[in-house]
């Protein structure tokens, strides 16, 4: 079997400034705005080469693979989709490259399919069991979530260089565990700045070789965001409940069934869709206009209804077709997001130099997607 | 000789520089491009497996890395020396359409194999297994959740009578303290249904429904069924596997919690609970028979539950928790067709349950005899019944706060084996005091009637009830005229 060497390189062979990465502060940016160049022909794009036909054979065999071991398959089958996509992702004529080990994260696996299956079974028997693993959750969030950014990081590579994120888990204790106390004391008018402080968070611990990520926009372009998606959430609830208003006075149904509730439910839960890709949508420009690397800068250009239109045709199709159109909707969601983001390279890339550090934990990533953490990074 | 064009990354810069690698078919390699040449044995390098069409990466022993779209011919060197087969295999696997088709196919074969037959029978093996403690530790986890509607008003005395009564008849020889705790409650809507630990759950609106005592009987035999087979601990494991099962099939677990992720698990877990009425059901007919209960008294009692709480969902029976009310009563349509409702047919008795709205049971529409085979023991010179226990009726707190007195009229009868059975109300001066002296009368004790022989037998008897708010009132049953 050819595995590629999962160990980073010895950190001896090279002479760089590499031994105390963990401590090593980013360099201040000169003050105020770098100048934005305003030649875009310098800009680069990213590039997706998918298809969906390729990747739907990958995703039903390997499917069917995990399926026939018991679901032992099933990291393996991770890995190749996930290298699928990440190498059919390609950047100044090279590609991404994705290198976790699958016994790493099946072992993962194997801790929280045990974990959940006993939460749900000794939890019904004993209540305690339950909140203490909620509250175990809790407190393990930052640490999961530490963890799996790492490892994600450290197994995606560009140009034989393994992206690095530094575990900071006091930083993750202030951003999980004490902000959202924030938001409850505030009623939730902290939350788009939480949300701007969680992406700053995961944004700015990444590095690539010993370039630093930087992430530095404004808040109030997250409150007319999320102020905006609520409006549209509150709209499309109303409507809801003006139904339910109709039932209850226009035709004297005091006590609705499932079938008669079924409108009102269906636009909640579309009401919800809606708002929360408006939201992904109007913040993924502002985002990575305001991502750099080191000089370097990139620039988005998604369109709001484009993308909305988007995924609601993949959540049509992927209920119509049982979830079989789901390879198809994952690549053209990709395709698009990609042909929203170009690179504009302030200067020679091959200056970004290596750095040695730690490998990421799979339980981390995989407890991590249990959890539903997306950075849609 | 093998040559291939790629991309060079020393993995110390982020450099990337086109070369020219050249497989010797004695095993080295020697790559060469812009200022960079070198040679390495094949055995050194590591190959990463084919995948679609992306590029491929050799992984050089220095940490550098070269990058060469160069399928086809890789895959011939790895080939010549025999490298690389297992990954080829699944290569291969994913490059055929047919294949694909194949797996479409294999994939929703198993899943519904795994979801009608694998998780079911799963289910059932571990609950079997599950001790009876764990049993009563789930229910009362799941009866915490029905105590703020819980009913504990006198209403539930003779409620808990005619249960009781129902439930001897369909487990003869079971002891007392076996019998299901029967819990009642106000939930708006006439339901009944089983928890784990030996638990029912009634609800006073259904009793209210009951017009026939082997209607309870019916609906009792059908959850003594869910008691039977477990049903609430299979259902606890078959969730818990469908959700593992599910998340392994979609990949990964965080989809589920999203808008389209939980559509198939819901699916999936209200096609549970419909294969567990249909056991519980097919439980409830054999109940039934041995008990000498007509079958369709079942079909009866659902058709009633159904117009009164208003379903509407049989034509939508794959999205309801349960089969379709039409479905279910075929399966009782045995037996002799149900008599038409008769004067010699008992009463309805369940009015008397109801406390907070008396207006359902009218003193008039019981005045007339129900109930036939009592005995006259005034003709026939025998003992009438003596009271042993003579509960007080409960005053109803409003009626007392207000100030109102009453009497209410009541006939009944003694069993012969002492027991109160049809309370009826023959007249009375206000309604609200209707179903608390009902509840007293239930759950009054007296030596039976006996002829001159010693025969015990059933006497029907009255009483006035008068509520007074200054002294307690006196009770004195007697025998009817």
């Amino acid at each position: 079997m050819d595995s590629p060497p999962h160990s980073a390189p010895d950190a001896s062979s090279e002479g760089g400034p590499s031994s105390d990465f963990l401590n090593e502060q980013p360099p201040q940016l000169p003050a105020g705005e770098p100048a934005v160049s305003p030649e875009v022909d310098a800009s680069v794009p990213f590039a997706f080469h998918g298809t969906a036909r390729e990747y739907f054979r990958i995703w039903i065999v390997n499917t069917l693979l995990s399926l026939l071991t018991c679901g032992i398959f099933f990291a393996w089958a991770k890995v190749r989709k996930r290298r699928y996509l990440r190498g059919s992702t390609e950047l100044l004529g090279n590609r991404f490259d994705y290198r976790a080990d699958p016994v790493r994260l099946l072992i993962g696996n194997l801790i929280v399919a045990l974990f959940f299956l006993g939460y749900g079974i000794f939890g019904a028997v004993y209540p305690p069991v339950r909140y203490g693993t909620i509250a175990l959750i809790i407190l393990c969030l930052p640490w999961i979530v530490v963890r799996s950014l790492a490892f994600n990081a450290h197994n995606t590579v560009y140009r034989g260089m393994r992206f690095r994120y530094k575990p900071s888990l006091a930083g993750a204790v202030g951003v999980y565990l004490l902000q959202p106390v924030v938001i409850v004391l505030t009623l939730g008018i902290y939350y788009p700045a939480w949300v701007r402080a969680r992406q700053k968070f995961a944004v700015e611990n990444h590095r690539l070789g010993d370039a630093y990520f930087r992430f530095d926009p404004p808040g109030s372009n997250f409150y007319a965001a999320y102020l905006l998606g609520g409006l549209i959430l509150g709209g499309i609830t109303a409507i809801g409940a003006f139904y339910l208003f109709g039932l209850r006075f226009g035709l004297k149904i005091t006590r609705p069934d499932l079938l008669q509730m079924l409108p009102y439910f269906a636009l909640s839960g579309l009401g919800l869709f809606i708002g929360r890709h408006f939201i992904f949508a109007s913040l993924f420009n502002h985002l990575w206009n305001h991502t750099h690397l080191d000089d370097h800068r990139f620039i988005a250009s998604m369109k709001v209804d484009r993308w909305l239109g988007l995924q609601l045709s993949n959540l049509g199709a992927i209920v119509l077709s049982c979830g079989l159109l789901y390879p198809w909707a994952v690549i053209r969601t990709l395709r698009y997001k990609a042909s929203c983001i170009r690179f504009q390279p302030a200067g020679p890339l091959e200056k970004i130099e290596y750095l040695a550090v730690s490998r990421g934990n799979a339980l981390g990533d995989t407890a991590a997607e249990f959890v539903g953490l997306d950075f849609g990074l | 000789m093998t040559t291939i064009q790629g991309l060079y990354s020393s993995g110390k810069w982020l450099i990337s520089i086109p070369v020219t690698v050249v497989f010797e078919d004695d095993g080295s390699v020697r790559f060469s491009g812009e200022g960079i040449s070198s040679q390495h044995r094949i055995e050194d390098i590591g190959i990463s497996d084919r995948l679609a069409e992306i590029p491929r990466y050799l992984y050089l022993p220095d940490g550098a890395t070269i990058e060469s779209p160069d399928n086809g011919s890789i895959d011939a060197v790895l080939n010549s020396r025999r490298r690389g087969r297992l990954q080829s295999v699944i290569h291969f696997l994913e490059t055929k359409s047919a294949i694909a088709a194949a797996a479409t196919s294999a994939i929703l074969l198993t899943v519904a194999g795994t979801l009608y037959f694998g998780l079911p029978g799963m289910a059932q093996k571990l609950a079997s297994r599950v001790p009876p403690e764990i049993d009563k530790q789930v229910g009362d986890q799941a009866l915490e959740a029905f105590r703020p509607y819980m009913d504990n008003s006198v209403a539930t005395i003779q409620a808990r009578r005619r249960v009781q009564t129902q439930l001897r008849r369909l487990l003869p020889g079971v002891s007392d303290v076996d019998l299901p705790r029967i819990i009642f409650c106000r939930l708006g809507t006439a339901n009944a249904f089983a928890l784990p630990g030996n638990n029912i759950v009634i609800s006073m609106e259904f009793l209210n429904l009951v017009k026939h005592e082997d209607e309870l009987a019916a609906v009792l035999a059908h959850e003594l069924g869910h008691l039977k087979y477990r049903h609430g601990i299979q259902n606890l494991f078959r969730n818990s596997l469908a959700l593992l099962f599910v998340a392994t099939l979609t990949g990964d677990l965080s989809s589920l919690s999203r808008f389209g992720g939980t559509i198939p698990l819901m699916l999936v877990q209200n096609g549970y609970s419909r294969s567990f009425e249909r056991e519980a059901d097919r439980h409830a007919l054999s109940a039934m028979i041995a008990a000498e209960i007509p079958p369709r008294r079942f079909s009866s009692i659902l058709a009633r539950m159904e117009k009164t709480n208003g379903n509407t969902f049989n034509a939508l029976s794959h999205v309801s928790t349960h089969p379709s009310v039409e479905e279910r009563a075929a399966l009782f349509d045995v037996g002799d067709p149900l008599p038409e409702p008769a004067p010699g047919v008992d009463p309805p008795p369940a009015s008397a349950a109801n406390a907070t709205s008396p207006r359902t049971y009218p003193a008039t529409r019981f005045s007339s005899r129900q109930n036939t085979h009592t005995t006259q023991l005034d003709a026939n010179g025998g003992v009438q019944p003596v009271p042993l226990a003579l509960t007080q009726p409960v005053y109803p707190p409003e009626l007392q706060a207000a100030g109102i007195e009453g009497e209410v009229n009541l006939s009944f009868i003694v069993e012969v084996d002492g027991s109160v059975s049809n309370p009826v109300v023959v007249s009375s001066n206000n309604e609200g005091f209707n179903a608390s002296a009902i509840a007293a009368v239930s759950s009054w004790r007296f030596f039976p009637g006996r002829l001159r022989d010693g025969k015990p037998v059933r006497v029907r008897m009255a009483v006035p009830i008068k509520f007074t708010t200054s002294e307690p009132p006196s009770i004195r049953p007697q025998p009817e005229k």
